[in-house]
């Protein structure tokens, strides 16, 4: 238990020993990942709780709920658009087409159903808490693989199972989602986790590939040297290419249409 | 058993790309067999998972045609459908029918709504279905990685590229209802690939990548090539037939 507190804590502060225990370790990337799905979990069980509480609720509540959500947002959008902007009657009509909708969805919530209907909420709420860690480890793998060949066109020397490895503790600050229900606190805890995962990402892209190196000084003494620039440039390089195609294709969409 | 757990505990290695995992297959007696044993065993384990998530889940929701008489019903009653009604009369009525009981038929299944008896039929089509596409995409990647000057047998391709059906395992999770696990398994897929055409060829990192991607894209390009051939056919007979040849 000592162990895994202080390589979550190393990992935090971005101290190279925890990282290079992870790439060297034949099992590394079974425990990242492993890491990376339980964090993933605990991060959502507040939500879920939340979620699954909402879903327990009477119906009437519920829908009571979503139609106070959607009066807010019209709200929002006359507050934010010009005087006369918005389609006379267009509020009305939405607002009687919405409540028809959700007198479908009533009705259907009232059908019988084989299985008890709390049962069912349950699963619910489980699969999407479940389908969490999947989503994240679909995430990052799609986007590693990316990095990995940008590390190497760089001249990196990383093999693949020990950057995966590095690279998945990159989810170790996401645990701060856990709050994400809370109002405003958990956007900005989101905020800060982005970052700090970010600078994991990037200070295990240097471990990973070779690009930190230990200097000894005449006096006997070791220094750390980080080469910070190539790492941030392997990880954001996927990024900017695929902003510069998209960039490209909507260039190219306008000089179509201006053309024709 | 040993036979079974030893090809367990592989699979399991090969998932998290461990080298000594794709060199014991590559060592093994009988690649070809052993590869084929897995894909089939997790093909069924998977398709087995997904009928009982698909099992639970159907018995956790109503019946479709209950919830179709619903929405059909509600339709009616909405102010937009009166108003065409009152435009167009029966005609309008009998062809919004048709085209609400087509939709129905369509897109509940595209939609993933959950079918037990799909399901069940799954139970053969998964296992054969990977065992296909491993065949295919072994082929064509051994004749690239020959190309490349990789120096592995047939079978040894084979049988490394079966255990890229590891990340099927976490298909396994599908045995809870509504849970999803999405793109993980292909882009899992292709880095097993990768490992096990570089282990079985001793191949570079970018000949390894080449190969790895390869097949995929011969496909497309020949997928393509057919639409296209199609199409270049079909044209023209459709244009004689619609008289527009004159």
């Amino acid at each position: 238990m000592t162990t895994l507190w202080t390589t979550l804590r190393d990992v935090l502060m971005l101290r190279t020993q925890a990282f290079l225990t992870f790439r060297d370790d034949p099992d590394g990337l079974r425990r990242g990942v492993t890491w990376l799905m339980v964090i993933t979990l605990i991060a959502g069980a507040l939500t879920f709780v939340v979620d699954l509480t909402q879903s327990l609720q009477p119906l009437e509540t519920r829908l009571a709920d979503v139609e106070r959500g959607v009066e807010e947002a019209f709200a929002q959008m006359e507050r934010f658009l010009p005087p006369g902007q918005m389609p006379p009657g267009f509020r009305e009509q939405f607002r009687s087409n919405f409540r028809a909708g959700l007198r479908i969805g009533a009705e259907v919530e009232a059908l019988p159903t084989l299985l008890p209907k709390p049962l069912g909420a349950l699963f619910e709420a489980m699969g999407s808490w479940l389908s969490r860690p999947f989503a994240r480890l679909g995430g990052w793998l799609g986007y590693a693989l990316w990095v990995m060949l940008a590390a190497r066109l760089l001249g990196g020397t990383g093999g693949l199972r020990g950057f995966l490895a590095t690279t998945s503790l990159y989810a170790i600050p996401q645990l701060l989602a856990f709050f994400n229900p809370v109002p405003c606190l958990g956007a900005l805890l989101n905020l800060v986790a982005a970052v700090w995962g970010w600078a994991i990402y990037v200070k295990a892209t240097a471990v990973a590939h070779g690009w930190v190196s230990f200097v000894e000084t005449s006096e006997g003494a070791t220094i750390e040297y980080t080469d910070w620039g190539r790492a941030i440039v392997a990880v954001l390089l996927p990024l900017l290419v695929a902003g510069m195609l998209v960039l490209l294709v909507v260039v190219a969409l306008i000089l179509v249409a201006v053309l024709s | 058993m040993t036979v079974i757990s030893q090809s367990l505990s592989r699979l399991w290695r090969a998932l998290f790309l461990q080298p000594a995992a794709y060199e014991e297959m590559r060592e093994d007696n009988n690649p070809f067999v052993e590869g084929l044993f897995l894909i089939a065993s997790v093909g069924l384990a998977v398709a087995l998972a997904r009928l009982i998530g698909d099992l639970l889940e159907w018995a956790s929701s109503p019946q479709l045609s209950a919830v179709q008489e619903v929405v059909y019903r509600n339709l009616l009653q909405m102010p937009w459908y009166q108003t065409m009604f009152e435009q167009a009369g029966q005609p309008f009525a009998e062809q919004f029918r048709q085209q609400y009981e087509w939709g129905w038929r369509v897109l509940p299944r595209l939609l993933g709504a959950p079918d037990p008896g799909m399901a069940a039929f799954n139970l053969l089509l998964t296992p054969l279905g990977l065992i296909v596409s491993w065949l295919i995409y072994g082929l064509l990647a051994h004749i690239v990685a020959r190309l490349l000057g990789g120096e592995g047998t047939l079978a040894q391709t084979l049988g490394t590229t079966a255990l890229a059906v590891a990340p099927q395992l976490f298909n396994l999770a599908e045995l809870f209802p509504a849970l999803v696990v999405g793109g993980v398994v292909g882009a899992w897929t292709l880095l097993c690939r990768y490992m096990g055409l570089r282990v079985a060829h001793d191949l570079s990192w970018p000949r390894a990548l080449i190969a790895t991607l390869a097949p995929g894209l011969i496909l497309s390009l020949l997928i393509g090539l057919l639409v296209a051939a199609g199409l270049a056919l079909a044209i023209p007979i459709l244009s004689v037939a619609t008289g527009g040849s004159r």
